[in-house]
């Protein structure tokens, strides 16, 4: 009796996730460990520090949960074969996929596998990702993201476009970055085209344009591309306005734009229709993306389905958010993450963000040089989008030279002109990489 | 040209020249909304005045006022706040409640006065 308890016990104890931790410490475990105190501060970050918590949160949240050990939250079914000899055979995938794989031992063992095999289902975040493997968690967010957005301020002034589209050069820099990575230290990061190209979206600012490129091109990298990705939108006060100050001249920034004119709604309702059909005919690759940014903001300004919109910027969206985050941080384990990719990608994400805010302002510099009227060269730096973190930081460098001046409408239009342009880019990506 | 350069240029310039040309397409577009605009707004205002001459009448009809009430209060205003309040106490839109009276109770006549 005594015994018995005593082995319930013991093997208690062995299957406890601390003693996995101990007994592999110097193996994986370790690396869970450090996995675990990275979630830890980026919580911290998101909740005492407010970087993006409705992302960082779920995500650093994920990333706890899939670092703890034997947990196999993230894993898929597992089938058991007991064998003749009283054994049991553990296949990772299901009772079909078993089947098949033994297919070729013939009809006996398939009916076999069938009628004693026992399948035991994956774990909550393997199947909710399934959200994202399959491409739907962005583009619906997206829809969300559609209704919020004001196009207003981009109708007013067209030339904003140009801004949204300059910008873009920071992605096309790191996508260069990574292939040049890839191509002198194959040793330490396996870049190819598609991965540049995932990793390179960063640039664009964008969440679920990042989260959605990664998916399709580089599955494998998307816990560290979507960390980056919001990491450094949370960070765009502190990396863009010192590129600004640099850029720009004191007489510059001081610059005072044209009231905008008033846009009728007529053209609102006329912007997302028009753009879904031209963009789409152009890229078809962007269908997901920009038709689902361009539907949303349409259920809002055709006035008629408020309802509609209200949903889908409030309570669907945040549900999916949830979904989302929790399950992009669940791809962050310990092995996918500690590797000198993860270094690769915070770096070239860094630059992708850098040069994009650059090539912003020196395009909106020239022109300011071109154009009758006075454009003031800051609102280029919103190009890059993060809407709307980075038109704020415009406006805020921009009163730091006179109080009097309000640049913050002027940068709505390159900031939403930017959410385009990097879908834009993420759809030339798409479709010089996917089927590659 | 080392393959990699060559790839890497070739989705630069193509993924740039993409982006700009799309851009700048959907710019002369929207730059030609406003006069597509200004086309419609004549035509737009004949049939809304019309329209909101119309919806006025409407309205008077079914705004049946039976208090006498003095002249300094604008009553539409007041009634267009009172709608307003029981649109957002019920969660719906004012134009779905119809206002067919309205009329002041007298203050003395509260449930705190009566004995």
């Amino acid at each position: 009796m005594w015994e018995t308890l005593m082995e319930a016990f013991a093997n208690f104890i062995h299957s406890s996730g601390l003693y996995w931790l101990i007994d592999n410490f110097s193996d994986m475990g370790y690396k869970n460990l450090i996995m675990i105190i990275v979630s830890l501060t980026l919580m911290y970050l998101a909740i005492k520090k407010g970087y993006e918590p409705l992302l960082l949160l779920p995500i650093s949240f994920g990333m706890l949960l899939v670092n703890l050990p034997i947990t196999f939250i993230m894993e898929g079914a597992m089938t058991q074969i007991p064998l003749p000899d009283g054994t049991i055979f553990e296949f990772a995938g299901t009772k079909l996929e078993a089947a098949a794989t033994f297919a070729a031992d013939g009809p006996e063992t398939v009916s076999y596998i069938l009628s004693q095999a026992k399948e035991i289902p994956g774990g909550l975040l393997y199947y909710l990702y399934y959200g994202n493997k399959l491409g739907i968690f962005p583009p619906l967010i997206f829809m969300g993201v559609g209704v919020l957005t004001d196009f207003g301020p981009l109708l007013a002034n067209p030339k904003s476009f140009l801004l949204g589209a300059a910008a873009q050069f920071g992605i096309f820099l790191a996508f260069f970055g990574a292939l040049m990575l890839g191509e002198f230290f194959p040793e330490f990061f396996a870049f190819g085209p598609k991965e540049g190209a995932a990793i390179a979206i960063i640039g664009g600012a964008d969440g679920p344009t990042a989260i959605y490129t990664a998916i399709k091109l580089a599955p494998h990298l998307l816990g560290p591309i979507a960390v980056a990705a919001y990491s450094y939108m949370s960070l765009v006060p502190i990396i863009q306005p010192p590129i600004m100050r640099l850029l720009t001249t004191k007489e510059e920034r001081k610059i005072k734009m044209k009231q905008l004119r008033p846009v009728s709604h007529t053209e609102k309702i006329l912007f997302p229709i028009v753009v879904t059909i031209l963009v789409i005919m152009i890229l078809p690759t962007t269908a997901p993306l920009i038709g689902m940014l361009m539907f949303g903001n349409l259920i809002k300004v055709s006035g008629v389905t408020e309802k509609l919109a209200e949903v889908a910027s409030n309570a669907m969206m945040y549900m999916i958010t949830i979904f989302l985050g929790i399950t992009v941080g669940a791809t962050t384990s310990a092995e996918a993450f500690l590797n000198f990719e993860t270094l690769g990608i915070l770096l070239l994400g860094l630059v992708a963000f850098s040069f994009g805010t650059a090539s912003g302002v020196l395009l909106a510099k020239l022109m300011n040089k071109l154009s009758k009227t006075q454009i003031n060269p800051l609102i280029g730096a919103a190009g890059v989008s993060a809407v709307p973190m980075a038109a704020r930081v415009v406006q805020k460098v921009g009163q730091e030279e006179d109080k009097s001046n309000f640049l913050l409408m002027h940068a709505m239009g390159p900031n939403v002109a930017g959410v385009i342009g990097s879908a834009v880019a993420a759809g030339v990506f798409l479709s010089l990489f996917l089927t590659a | 040209m080392a393959e990699w350069l060559e790839e890497g240029l070739v989705a630069t310039i193509n993924g740039v020249g993409t982006v700009f040309l799309v851009l700048i397409l959907i710019a002369i577009i929207i730059s030609l909304f406003k006069y597509i605009d200004k086309i419609n707004i004549s035509n737009l205002f004949k049939s809304e005045g019309k329209k909101t001459a119309a919806v006025e009448a409407s309205q008077a009809d079914n705004l049946v006022l039976s208090t006498p009430k003095s002249p300094q209060e604008d009553d539409g205003e007041l009634i267009a706040v009172i709608v307003a309040a029981i649109a957002a106490s019920l969660e719906t839109s004012s134009d779905q409640l119809q206002v067919r009276s309205f009329r002041r109770i007298n203050p003395t006549h509260t449930l705190w006065n009566r004995r």
